[in-house]
Parts: structure tokens; C-alpha cells; sequence
């Protein structure tokens, strides 16, 4: 299926971006963080990005298991649908 | 399955988003509220069987399933058609008698029928989709409900809520119509009294094609009812022809061979079924009818094909007359033994060519006999006035009415509340489920 894959595709490729934006603001966060600049907003703005992209590599790394355990619990509680009536 | 993907996708976006670094407060709010967005669709997606068979479950529950509404549907489907049937007879009685101003609450009746007849096509319409679409609807739902940024949230919880609550809803339908319906009777055709009526002679010989003529008890000349028998002198009032009431008298006049003559019984009433109704003065054979002189009595009668013979008591000297159709040739008039001459005098009556002739009898017992060649006695042109009652045409007139108002009622406004309800439980759910509001009007 063209959309299907296109979709996982894209998934992938979002993930991988969202990787290296992880990296990408961990390392800017703690560089504004560790800045030389005595301007506290700055500070605070720097270690708030440091703890979403904690955050979001938590929620990534864990990503794939919360589906699967979606799946699974809903699983569990499962009844096959059953047949129509006939009209 | 592609939802899955979907969420996984919306999650992956709202990864990005949390990961993005901008320290830009209300975009970064989307992060947590896709992932939450997507956990939520994961939940949906998988339990979207659960969701679909909920219905079944809850039909189940309440021992009601889509047979028995589509069983209602197509009995209402067959109430409105027997108020059809019922209204194109009425119509037709009024209109071939003289109460056609009548035809104008008729057609208010017939224009309720008919959108009635639309509404239950609407209903029809709608629960079909429903019964056959509500899985795709479901899947369809959940497959919006995942779109990425929220984009079909709300349009897929509506369509995950109707595929449950339509499902469920419509075939309780009859229970609510059933519960708010006042006016059950659904029976508006008038039963009309059927009598049959034989015309004959004296010796019983069916007299072909009589004509009846129907006057009213309370009297009056003009005959409510002139009425065509068939050849063999049936005649049929009532059944769908006439509209009678449920009570009535009609003193009787029968034409025939361009006489008018009284018949025994002279009356008809509702109470009989079937009557034979003996033209007393007449001996009829083969297009050739002997009307016997007023006041004598027939001691005995014999009729052939080609001969009437008939022996007669007179009080008092009289005439007998002699009526046949112009293609038949009286031969011989034979009184007593003795052979009579008689001047044919020609003349039409109801489009009929006929030759009348008389003898004069003497008093006492007398022997008439004819001989003939007979022909066949065609049927008479006449213009016949079914009988019509105006007050049972009225009452019939109200029962439609009636009939289409409840049906109205039935059938367009208890399904549009219905509907309605159904519409704004969905909507609830939708919410429920995590919709936007669902503006109806």
C-alpha cells in the first residue's frame, strides 16, 4: 500500500530528525545554559529546552513500547466481532 | 493498518515538536498534546472492534435487532399504501358522482401521503447506510481521528459516535413512534354491503340486461340510482361500485323492453345479501316478452325457444301486451285457438328497436300463446348513477384524513424528533470521545 508506507516512511524519517533535534537542543540548551551571560531569563530558557529534550527522548525511546502495550491491553479485552444479522 | 501508522506518525510529530529547539512556549504546547492525541487514537484503533460490536452488544442487551424495525418499516410501508388504495377509490367514487367538491380535502390527504411515502424513503435511505456502512464509518472515524494536528478530530469522533449510536438508535425507533403514537387505527377503507340482485319473470327466466331503478324510501322521483344488469340479470350494488351506508331502504323500478314495471319485492335493504326479484306481470323468451294484462293471475306457463304459452284468470276483460326486439318475427298470436292479428308498431327506447303489440283478452280463463322467431336482446344504452351516500363518503373522507394526519405524525415528525435526539446523543458522545462541539444548526 503507496499511503502505508509512505506514512512509515515518513514516520522513520521524522524520527530520525527528531534525534538529531533532540541532540541538536540538548546541546544548544546547555550551551545557553552554561553561557557566560548574567541575564537570567537566558539561563532559564536554555534549561527549559534541556528538559523538553530530555523529555522528548524519553517519549521517543519509549514510543514503540506504549503502542505495544496499547495493543496488548486492548488485546486482552478482545471479542471478535460477531456476525451480522441478516436482514 | 493505516491509523496506526497515522498515530505513530502524530506521535513521532509530537516528539519533534517537544524536541524542537525553540523556546517558544504555545508551539511547544503541541508536543505533549499530540502525543497525548495519538496515545488516545492508539486506544481507539485498537479497540475499534469493541466499538463496532458495542452496538451489537447493546441490541442484544435490549432483545430489539434491525429485522424487527425493518419489518415495522415495511408494515408502515404497507399501512400507507392501503391509505392510498383507500384514498385512490374514494377519489374515484367522488368523482364519477356529484359530490366532486369533496376531491378538495382528498388532495390535501393525498399530498400528506405522499411526503409521508418521501419521509419513509428518507428513513429507508438513512438506516440502509447506517446497517450497511457503520463499520466503514467507524474505521473511517478512527482513520480521521488520527490524522496528525488535530486535523479531522472532531469530524472522527461524530462519525465513531453515529456508527454506535445510529446503530443503536434506529431500531428503537418504533418503540418511540409506538409510545407517542395516538391514532392506531390504520384501516380506513369503508367495508361496503355487497347485495345481489336477480332480475326475473314470472317462471324465473333470467330477464337480460334490466334495468334497476333505485328510489329512496322517504320518496321522491328522481331515482337516487339507476343501476345496468348484466345478460343473465344479475345485478351487483354495492362491493367497490357503490357506497352505501350501513342502513337503508330502496324501493325498486325495473326496465325492461321499454316497460317500467314494479317487481316483487319492490324493496331492497341493507339486511339481505342476495335477492331474486320477480318481474310479475312478465313472460320473457328469446328477445320476445309477454306483459300480462293487470289484475290477472298466471295458473300455469310454458316457454320454449320459439313459443310462450300461458293460461290466465281474468276479472275482467283486458290487454295483454306483446314487446320484442325489431330482429325477432311473431308469428302467430293465438287466444283461445283462435288466431290473432296484430299491428306492430315499431319504436326506441334506451337506443333499443322494439315492436309493441296488444290483445285484448276477454274475462275469465283465457289460453295466450305466441310463436315466434326469436333474437337476441341486445344490451340497452343507459346512462347509470352508481348509488352514492354522501354521508358515508364524508365519513370515509374523514377516516383518510384522519389516517394521513396520524400517518404524518408516524411517519415524518415522531422519526424527525427521533432523528433529532440521535443527532444530539451522537454529538454528546462525540464530545465524549474527544470531538470539538458539533454545531447541527
Amino acid at each position: 500500500m503507496g499511503i502505508v508506507s509512505f506514512v512509515q516512511g515518513l514516520t522513520v524519517q521524522i524520527m530520525a530528525i527528531a534525534w538529531a533535534l533532540f541532540l541538536v537542543s540538548w546541546a544548544v540548551g546547555w550551551a545557553i545554559r552554561g553561557a557566560p551571560i548574567p541575564i537570567h531569563r537566558v539561563k532559564k530558557a536554555g534549561q527549559s529546552l534541556i528538559e523538553d529534550a530530555v523529555l522528548a527522548a524519553f517519549w521517543m525511546a519509549i514510543g514503540s513500547s506504549v503502542f505495544a502495550l496499547i495493543s496488548y491491553i486492548t488485546a486482552a479485552i478482545y471479542q471478535p466481532l460477531p456476525p451480522p444479522p441478516q436482514p | 493498518m493505516i491509523a496506526s501508522d497515522l498515530a505513530m506518525l502524530t506521535y513521532t510529530l509530537g516528539v519533534l515538536i517537544l524536541a524542537l529547539p525553540v523556546p517558544y512556549r504555545p508551539l511547544k504546547s503541541w508536543g505533549p498534546k499530540l502525543i497525548i492525541d495519538s496515545i488516545t487514537a492508539a486506544v481507539l484503533i485498537s479497540s475499534i472492534t469493541l466499538i463496532i460490536s458495542a452496538g451489537d452488544i447493546i441490541l442484544n442487551e435490549l432483545g430489539i435487532g434491525w429485522d424487527s424495525f425493518y419489518l415495522w418499516l415495511s408494515s408502515l410501508t404497507a399501512g400507507l399504501s392501503t391509505a392510498f388504495l383507500g384514498l385512490t377509490y374514494a377519489s374515484t367514487l367522488i368523482r364519477s358522482s356529484s359530490y366532486s367538491f369533496l376531491s378538495a380535502p382528498l388532495g390535501i390527504a393525498a399530498s400528506l401521503l405522499t411526503t409521508a411515502f418521501s419521509s419513509v424513503k428518507l428513513i429507508y435511505l438513512l438506516s440502509s447506510f447506517i446497517y450497511s456502512f457503520r463499520d466503514k464509518l467507524g474505521v473511517i472515524g478512527v482513520l480521521l481521528y488520527s490524522l496528525p494536528f488535530r486535523m479531522g478530530k472532531g469530524v472522527g469522533a461524530f462519525l465513531i459516535a453515529a456508527s454506535v449510536v445510529m446503530y443503536v438508535g434506529f431500531p428503537l425507533m418504533p418503540a418511540f413512534v409506538n409510545t407517542f403514537q395516538t391514532v392506531t387505527s390504520r384501516t380506513p377503507v369503508h367495508i361496503n354491503p355487497t347485495i345481489k340482485l336477480w332480475v326475473r319473470d314470472v317462471d324465473g327466466n333470467p330477464l337480460p340486461y334490466p334495468i334497476l331503478y333505485f328510489y329512496s324510501s322517504s320518496g321522491g322521483s328522481t331515482p337516487v340510482g339507476v343501476i345496468l344488469g348484466d345478460e343473465r340479470g344479475e345485478v351487483i350494488i354495492g362491493d367497490s361500485l357503490d357506497t352505501l351506508p350501513k342502513n337503508f331502504t330502496l324501493s325498486l323500478m325495473v326496465g325492461f323492453s321499454g316497460y317500467y314495471v314494479r317487481p316483487e319485492p319492490p324493496e331492497v335493504s341493507s339486511s339481505i345479501k342476495e335477492a331474486v326479484l320477480k318481474v310479475v306481470p312478465a313472460i320473457y323468451s328469446n328477445g320476445v316478452t309477454l306483459f300480462l294484462p293487470k289484475g290477472s293471475v298466471l295458473i300455469n306457463s310454458s316457454v320454449t325457444n320459439k313459443t310462450i304459452g300461458a293460461f290466465l284468470e281474468l276479472p275482467n276483460s283486458g290487454k295483454a301486451v306483446i314487446s320484442a326486439v325489431s330482429e325477432a318475427t311473431v308469428n302467430q298470436v293465438i287466444v283461445d285457438g283462435e288466431r290473432m292479428n296484430c299491428s306492430w308498431m315499431p319504436y326506441t327506447w334506451k337506443s333499443l328497436g322494439l315492436k309493441v303489440s296488444s290483445v285484448n283478452l276477454p274475462e275469465g280463463k283465457v289460453r295466450i300463446k305466441l310463436v315466434f322467431d326469436g333474437a337476441p336482446y341486445p344490451k340497452p344504452s343507459v346512462n347509470e348513477k352508481r348509488l352514492v351516500y354522501l354521508d358515508t363518503v364524508m365519513d370515509i373522507v374523514t377516516a383518510l384524513l384522519t389516517t394521513a394526519v396520524s400517518l404524518v405524525y408516524s411517519l415524518i415528525f415522531l422519526p424527525g424528533v427521533y432523528l433529532v435526539i440521535l443527532t444530539s446523543i451522537t454529538a454528546g458522545l462525540s464530545r465524549a470521545l474527544g470531538g470539538s462541539k458539533v454545531r447541527l444548526i
